[in-house]
């Protein structure tokens, strides 16, 4: 590229002026230089014809003239010549000399002005000898001043001839060239402003009219142009505005996504398949289960992280993952990460490119470990509560069982007496005291029903009172041996007052209830001892003076599994409700809560075959 | 068991002593000679050495030997020769019936009307 001239002071003269100008110059110069040229000749010509041809003449006419009539000879004639040479205008002065340079003729105007003067020197031979000279002098103003006249008049007809053709010059350019060359500068200007609605025309078919045809052709193709580049333009901004558009919505999903991936409340990881599973998305859930933070572990491998064992443990599921088509779930992998170890649900999937070959694997990981934790303790608390409502179930069908007993043998017997006394049969007492002890053991029944739901809301009162234990339990005895008279009963009591601040009914109830089943399990005859003795407790690791009541039998004794659950409520095993075990099981629970709210403990020591004992000890507080 | 040529006898087998007695005392009112068992072993016993029932009133939870074991064993050696009619406490007291593919059943407590009428419809 040629380096950009910078604008000078004739590059802003425009082509009109420049055409016009060079026209003018064309025609101005050669009729500048032939005028100069017939100046100088016109001037030479005149000055010749009208100076020196007259002065050679009247040299040679004089000379002619003077030899004529014998030189210096005569020299009146020669005056007179010389006089008439001196009328001739213009003529200064005449002197004729001899061959001594003696001037022996002359004549002399002074009238004239000598500023510019012509002189002509001639020899005067005579038959080939020099026999003088003749000096004439011709004064060259007035010749000057008429063709200085002339030459004024040459001039101006010259300069009327140049101003007359720069003036046709400039028409004819003005017209063929100027006002077409502005016609169309005025065009190009307009379409470089863009308006392309004014054709110019031009009625010749020169070369002007062809360049103006081509600028409307050309008028129009840039029209057209213009208008598709406008509607380009406007295509373009169109789309360029769906593009920001497209770009801003791109931008706000994305950032929607972004936002939307760090607040799942599950970790979301991915990588790239194809770089050997690299990490490529770690959010903010899975920072929080595995401790790893996304700036450290994004780019990097499962293997600069966990242990050898757990990252090929990865790896390989990674692989099964990406070979698959559908959704890989591992609903339990024990992980082990910086934390501890965790158990996960994990759902693994490939994310294909366009051609179907894997290039992401997208994985979802939530933390089971608590909710795992949580389902087992639902599980155990949900198989307790069931096992519980079986237990209650079944406690039900025992408690209407048991209940239905007594009230089937009262309602038999009444209406037994009834049959009786209507067929006018005297009633025996044996069957009055039947009935009545059918009505006291629904009694007991109720009694132990209300006992065990007043326990079961912690509503059951112990009325302390100081009470001299001996005694009561003395008392309890004797009630047996009323109920009971065939049952023998040991009763081995220590010397000395035993005095506790006690429920008294509460404890006799718990005595009355061991008796009880002891006797009921016992062989007949065989002796049912009950022990008082002083013992020492370790309660809140502190040894505790307290007393031990023991009801001993000798029946068929008690397995250690039945042992587990004697003192628990409602749970008389299913065996025991076909196999014909009276009462509903609840006694010897309610005689642990009764010994729990007094402070005490209540248990049994037995072996199959070898009898069993019962017994609870009850802290021994001073009475105030 | 001795019987005259029209009583009809009845086997009731029940742990319960008072309801034993009474029921007993009712249906030999009533005209029936009665016979008892505490348990489903003792009753087998006796329907060793006796003729079978014209009907045997069977309680189910008893000890020793229960009415399920007493219909398994009765079943398999005298088939319905003497139909049984299951006494329960308990709330199924149709299900137990079904059971023992027992022929009639009755719920503790009753009205004895009741119960006769229902003694009389399954008796031999």
């Amino acid at each position: 590229m040629s380096p950009r001239k910078r604008p000078g002071r004739w590059t802003s003269i425009s082509l009109r002026q420049t055409l016009i100008l060079g026209s003018v110059l064309c025609i101005l110069l050669p009729a500048l230089l032939l005028g100069f040229f017939q100046i100088i000749t016109t001037f030479n010509e005149r000055i010749y014809l009208e100076a020196r041809l007259p002065l050679q003449l009247y040299a040679d006419l004089l000379s002619n003239g003077v030899v004529a009539a014998v030189w210096n000879i005569d020299q009146e004639a020669a005056g007179e010549q010389v006089n008439a040479i001196m009328l001739i205008p213009d003529i200064v002065s005449v002197t004729l000399t001899d061959q001594d340079r003696k001037i022996f003729a002359s004549g002399n105007n002074s009238t004239l002005s000598i500023k510019r003067l012509l002189r002509e020197d001639r020899e005067v031979l005579h038959k080939g000898e020099w026999i003088g000279h003749i000096t004439m002098v011709l004064s060259m103003d007035r010749i000057y001043s008429d063709v200085q006249r002339a030459l004024t008049k040459l001039g101006a007809t010259f300069l009327a001839q140049i101003v007359i053709s720069i003036v046709f010059i400039w028409i004819f350019f003005e017209r063929c060239i100027g006002r077409p060359l502005k016609s169309i500068q005025q065009e190009v200007i307009r379409i470089a402003h863009g308006d392309f609605n004014r054709p110019l025309h031009w009625g010749r078919q020169d070369e002007m009219g062809n360049l103006i045809l081509g600028l409307n052709k050309m008028r129009k193709e840039l029209a057209i142009l213009t208008r598709d580049r406008e509607k380009h333009i406007v295509d373009l901004e169109i789309t360029r505005e769906l593009l920001e558009k497209e770009s801003a919505h791109k931008e706000e999903r994305e950032k929607l996504l972004s936002t939307i991936l760090e607040a799942l409340p599950v970790a979301v990881f991915a990588k790239d398949i194809q770089k050997g599973f690299q990490i490529t998305i770690w959010n903010k859930k899975a920072e929080e289960l595995t401790n790893l933070k996304a700036q450290d572990y994004i780019g990097k491998y499962d293997s600069d992280f966990f242990p050898k064992e757990q990252a090929d443990y990865f790896r390989a599921q990674d692989i099964e993952a990406s070979k698959s088509h559908s959704v890989i779930e591992i609903p339990e992998e024990v992980v082990q990460i910086p934390k501890g170890v965790m158990l996960f649900h994990t759902k693994k999937i490939v994310i294909r490119d366009p051609n179907g070959d894997p290039k992401f694997l997208l994985g979802i990981t939530e933390d089971i470990t608590q909710s795992k934790q949580v389902a087992v303790a639902l599980l155990a608390a949900k198989e307790s509560a069931e096992n519980n409502a079986r237990i209650k179930s079944r406690f039900l069908d025992i408690a209407a069982h048991e209940l239905r007993t007594p009230l089937t043998a009262a309602s038999l017997l009444l209406q037994l007496t009834q049959m009786k006394l209507t067929q006018g049969c005297p009633v025996q007492v044996a069957t009055l005291m039947r009935l009545s002890a059918q009505l006291s053991q629904l009694s007991h029944l109720v009694v132990d029903l209300l006992d065990v739901s007043r326990l079961e809301r912690g509503v059951l009162p112990l009325t302390r009172k100081p009470t001299d234990l001996i005694a009561l339990v003395s008392e309890c005895l004797d009630n047996f041996s009323l109920q009971a008279p065939n049952q023998p009963i040991e009763f081995k009591k220590p010397e000395y007052k035993i005095e506790l601040n006690i429920d008294p009914v509460r404890i006799c109830q718990v005595v009355s209830n061991l008796i009880d089943n002891s006797i009921k399990y016992s062989p007949e005859n065989m002796p049912i001892e009950v022990v008082i003795k002083k013992t020492k407790t370790i309660k809140s690791q502190k040894p505790l003076e307290s007393v031990r009541i023991s009801v001993i039998d000798r029946g068929p004794g008690i397995s250690e599994k039945h042992q587990a659950t004697l003192f628990k409520p409602f749970a008389r095993g299913a065996a025991d409700s076909v196999t014909g075990s009276s009462g509903l099981g609840l006694g010897l629970f309610i005689c642990n809560e009764i010994i729990t709210l007094h402070g005490g403990t209540i248990g049994v020591k037995s072996k199959l075959g070898a009898g069993a004992t019962f017994f609870f000890e009850l802290p021994q507080i001073s009475v105030a | 068991m001795t019987t005259t040529s029209n009583q009809k006898t009845i086997l009731i087998i029940e742990d319960d002593k008072t309801i034993l007695f009474t029921i007993k005392e009712l249906l030999k009112i009533e005209g029936y000679e009665v016979h008892t068992a505490e348990n489903g072993f003792a009753a087998l016993e006796l329907l060793e050495s006796c003729p079978l029932p014209n009907l045997i009133l069977l309680d189910m939870k008893m000890p020793i030997m229960n009415g399920w074991q007493f219909a398994g064993e009765y079943l398999a050696k005298h088939d319905h020769k003497a139909p049984i009619v299951v006494m329960t406490a308990a709330a199924d007291a149709e299900q137990r019936a079904k059971d023992i593919n027992a022929s009639g059943w009755v719920s503790k407590p009753f009205v004895f009307d009741n119960f006769l009428k229902m003694i009389k419809k399954h008796e031999r």
